[in-house]
């Protein structure tokens, strides 16, 4: 009797075991039944705004609209949040493409040329040419951005997530206002008024930290280092690459933070500050100044404090210089071409013209605004010519936030093949505050188009020996800046560093990004 | 043979349970390591494993020869001996300790309570040690109360063993003692009686019946131990450091995370790195093993 309990008992094991080994392995073999050509598989990843409302982009108001328009039917793929890459990956190795991919293609291993010639992808000159003149109008009217696009050898790969808004930067230097005012004090533009502005404030307010931000932005956030015309990294310098902790200026700005550590400007912790901590810093009083974006930083403290204390107010600050009446150069601006969410056309694609009409549209007037308002009517109405959104995006009555709200119906918030549209901007950072932060901060952002590193393309070879180099460099650094900072190590020893710095090629990496940015120049 | 038919004939329905088990390492623990061959080779993921290029031990050299080579190697291997000095003894002492509580619920409430920590996620544990040891945090305040100046105590390199062996003890020294819970409860307990017979206190009885008696439990936990030194895992690590810590904090597994997945996913590069570790993993478990033969005569196989 025991023994058949037991044979029971195994089978039972082995059984299960069987039928749940097949469910494990399944999940990509679906891609072949394909009716006509209306018809396309889609892989994309989810945006966490996306996902928090809807599990597929066919529950999307836009593409909803787009089938209705179109009668191309998409069978979405979206690997779960967090392992885009690894799916990503697995996607490549296998070779089970779907037709359409959104991602990153800079990110390719070998860069978007190489995925090209693995045969993952295919070329879209000629597509663009015979069957997208939206996306070909935009090219040939923005040669910056056509630039960006391209790579070296002149080949298209994608329908960019492209920015066409005059808010190029979305992130700065911010003060508390109340306090400014209540000490009679003038927005400060150097580097040196910034010191004042800050021992003021912390004798008046008795603060522990006057300057907050998250490590990784006073470490590499090229928020003050701009002053004395280095970055915090790579940048470029009339068509030389350089790197700004090896420059001689870089110590004086060291200099400068490390005095501001000893006088205690800078908050203390800041190497172990994220998000959490700087939150606490700016709400619990503890900080007049910081660092952070006009929606994820100015809108959160202004909302979260509104009650608590009315008097909070934020005030966005201009990038420092160190002359008066000079104007910034380092302002923390993305390019046009974001890279992540741009969609290119697989190998796998039987229809890709229809493809590129289909991803075409958004780049029209109208599907400019069916990607970032929706449809009129629903989710926006028009006033005088300005799309405004309705309740149902700003102030949803299931009680999703804005943000959620703008994932469920329309791809506004987030990178997506067309453009990002100033007029979201406008409205998703609705406060007074946050529109002339983005303003103020985004006033020089031509002026960054001349330092900022562009989006030029290493080979695969160049960029394998980068990898080599760079990371071992840019953790030496950070370590060095924190040490620099704190006094452990003093900046009379700054030339020790930069000799280490040598030591660890980096005159190599200098090189190979400089071959890399003359071709780019060339394009 | 005939003796193994036999054996197979016997236990027929064992060796069928023991199947899917049999199948979950070959499935994924001895199936997947063919992929350690991209260590030695130039790893392209458009080619695949068996088509990328032999490069034979250059990703081994270039680790070598690397920047920081011997200062993550110095911080693996001190980081793990700290933690098996004292995390290693403090599940043992603990459980020792429930041992001689009498009062029943007293000491349920104990072991439940030290070993909850263990279930709370990683990420959540190292937020709470990020705030607990920052300037205004508890363990901070009670290091001020007795004179030490209050500074965030994981933005100094000096403390950061401390705090990451100190922390690990109060996550996993409640669920680590459960196991030596269960060998202190298969002690005969007719030796006790002889021992109090023999006029044995209780010192006594732990020292000459206790301990002998969870002795082998212990080694064989500690040669585990032993054949993990090189694979700390990174996930505390990465949450708890920061550019002024690396010195002490960068270890071999948050340098192959940096390198494999923050910064340009070397995956040549990083499995050699990988395979490096497990090589002196198993000659450590090995040569433990040996010892512990000899000496004990104890031993995993």
């Amino acid at each position: 009797m025991k023994r058949m309990v037991f044979l029971g008992l195994a089978a039972v094991t082995v059984l299960l075991l069987s039928v749940a080994m097949p469910a494990f392995c399944k999940g990509s073999g679906e891609s072949g039944a394909k009716a006509g050509p209306v018809t396309f598989t889609y892989w994309a990843p989810m945006n966490a705004n996306v996902i928090a409302a809807i599990k597929d982009l066919n529950q999307n108001l836009v593409f909803q609209e787009m089938e209705r328009r179109t009668g191309i039917k998409m069978q979405f793929r979206h690997p779960p949040v967090g392992q885009e890459t690894e799916q990503f990956n697995l996607i490549i190795a296998s070779r089970d493409l779907p037709d359409l991919m959104e991602y990153d293609w800079t990110k390719y291993p070998g860069g978007p040329e190489k995925a090209i010639s693995d045969g993952i992808i295919v070329k879209l000159n000629d597509l663009v040419d015979k069957n997208a003149p939206n996306y070909k109008r935009y090219m040939d009217a923005t040669p910056l951005a056509a630039k960006q696009l391209k790579s070296d050898a002149g080949t298209l790969y994608v329908f960019a997530a492209l920015s066409r808004s005059k808010y190029n930067c979305q992130s700065g230097l911010m003060l508390r206002k109340d306090w400014m005012a209540e000490a009679g004090l003038k927005l400060p533009e150097t580097a040196s008024e910034w010191t004042d502005v800050l021992s003021i404030l912390k004798k008046e307010k008795k603060l522990t930290a006057p300057f907050t931000a998250e490590k990784n932005q006073v470490i590499n956030g090229n928020l003050f280092s701009g002053a004395w015309m280095v970055a915090d990294g790579f940048y470029m310098e009339h068509g030389k690459v350089r790197y700004g902790p090896a420059m001689d200026a870089y110590r004086e700005y060291l200099e400068f933070m490390a005095g501001w550590y000893k006088a205690g400007l800078l908050d203390p912790d800041f190497v172990g500050n994220n998000t959490r901590s700087v939150d606490g810093n700016v709400t619990g009083g503890k900080s007049a100044a910081l660092f952070g974006f006009a929606g994820g930083g100015m809108g959160k403290y202004l909302t979260a404090m509104k009650d608590k204390d009315p008097k909070f107010d934020l005030v966005a600050v201009q990038y420092p210089v160190l002359k008066k009446g000079t104007e910034p150069m380092f302002v923390n601006r993305s390019w046009e071409y974001r890279g992540t969410g741009s969609l290119a056309i697989t190998t796998a694609d039987k229809h890709p013209a229809e493809a590129a009409r289909w991803a075409d549209f958004f780049f029209s007037e109208e599907g400019n605004l069916l990607k970032n308002f929706g449809v009129e009517g629903v989710t926006y109405r028009m006033d005088n010519g300005y799309p405004r959104y309705t309740d149902l995006i700003m102030k949803n009555p299931d009680g999703l936030s804005m943000a959620v709200a703008m994932g469920k119906y329309l791809r506004a918030s987030y990178p997506t093949p067309g453009f990002i549209d100033e007029r979201y901007h406008e409205q998703y950072t609705s406060l007074p505050q946050q529109k002339e932060a983005m303003t103020l901060w985004s006033l020089y952002d031509r002026n960054a188009t001349e330092v900022l590193l562009p989006l030029f393309s290493p080979t695969a070879k160049e960029s394998e020996e980068l990898s080599t180099i760079v990371p071992a460099l840019s953790s030496y650094k950070d370590e060095m800046f924190v040490k620099f900072v704190m006094g452990q190590e003093p900046t009379a020893n700054f030339a020790r560093f930069v000799a280490q710095a040598r030591s660890m090629r980096l005159d190599r990496a200098l090189e190979l990004y400089q071959a890399a940015y003359d071709r780019y120049a060339k394009r | 043979m005939d003796r193994a038919v036999a054996g197979f004939r016997r236990h027929g329905a064992l060796y069928l349970m023991a199947v899917p088990v049999a199948l979950y390492y070959i499935v994924f623990h001895y199936g997947p390591m063919y992929g350690a061959v991209i260590a030695f080779k130039d790893f392209d993921i458009s080619k695949g494993i068996w088509g990328s290029t032999w490069v034979g031990f250059k990703h081994f050299t270039d680790f070598f020869s690397s920047f920081y080579f011997w200062r993550i190697l110095r911080n693996t291997v001190l980081l793990s001996l700290y933690q098996l000095l004292w995390g290693f003894p403090a599940p043992i002492l603990l459980a020792l300790l429930l041992n001689e509580i009498r009062h029943v619920r007293f000491r349920r409430f104990i072991q439940t309570a030290s070993y909850l920590p263990h279930f709370i996620s990683m990420v959540v544990a190292c937020g709470m040690l990020v705030d607990f040891c920052s300037r205004d945090g508890v363990i901070t305040g009670l290091l001020a109360a007795v004179g030490i100046p209050p500074v965030n105590l994981l933005t100094q390199p000096g403390n950061f063993r401390t705090v990451y062996v100190a922390s690990g003890i109060w996550q996993e020294a409640g669920w680590g003692a459960i196991i030596y819970l269960a060998a202190l409860s298969g002690i005969d307990v007719q030796l006790y009686e002889a021992a109090v017979i023999d006029g044995a206190g209780r010192m006594r009885k732990l020292l000459s019946v206790t301990i002998p008696g969870i002795m082998p439990t212990v080694v064989l936990m500690f040669l585990l131990h032993v054949g993990r030194i090189m694979s700390l895992g990174f996930e505390k690590i990465i949450l708890l450091y920061n550019p002024n810590t690396y010195e002490t904090a960068d270890i071999i597994s948050s340098f192959v995370y940096r390198k494999g997945l923050g910064e340009g996913f070397q995956f040549s590069f990083t499995a050699a790195v990988g395979l490096f570790s497990s090589v002196i993993n198993l000659t450590l478990v090995v040569a433990a093993n040996a010892v512990s033969r000899r000496v004990n005569q104890t031993s995993l196989w």
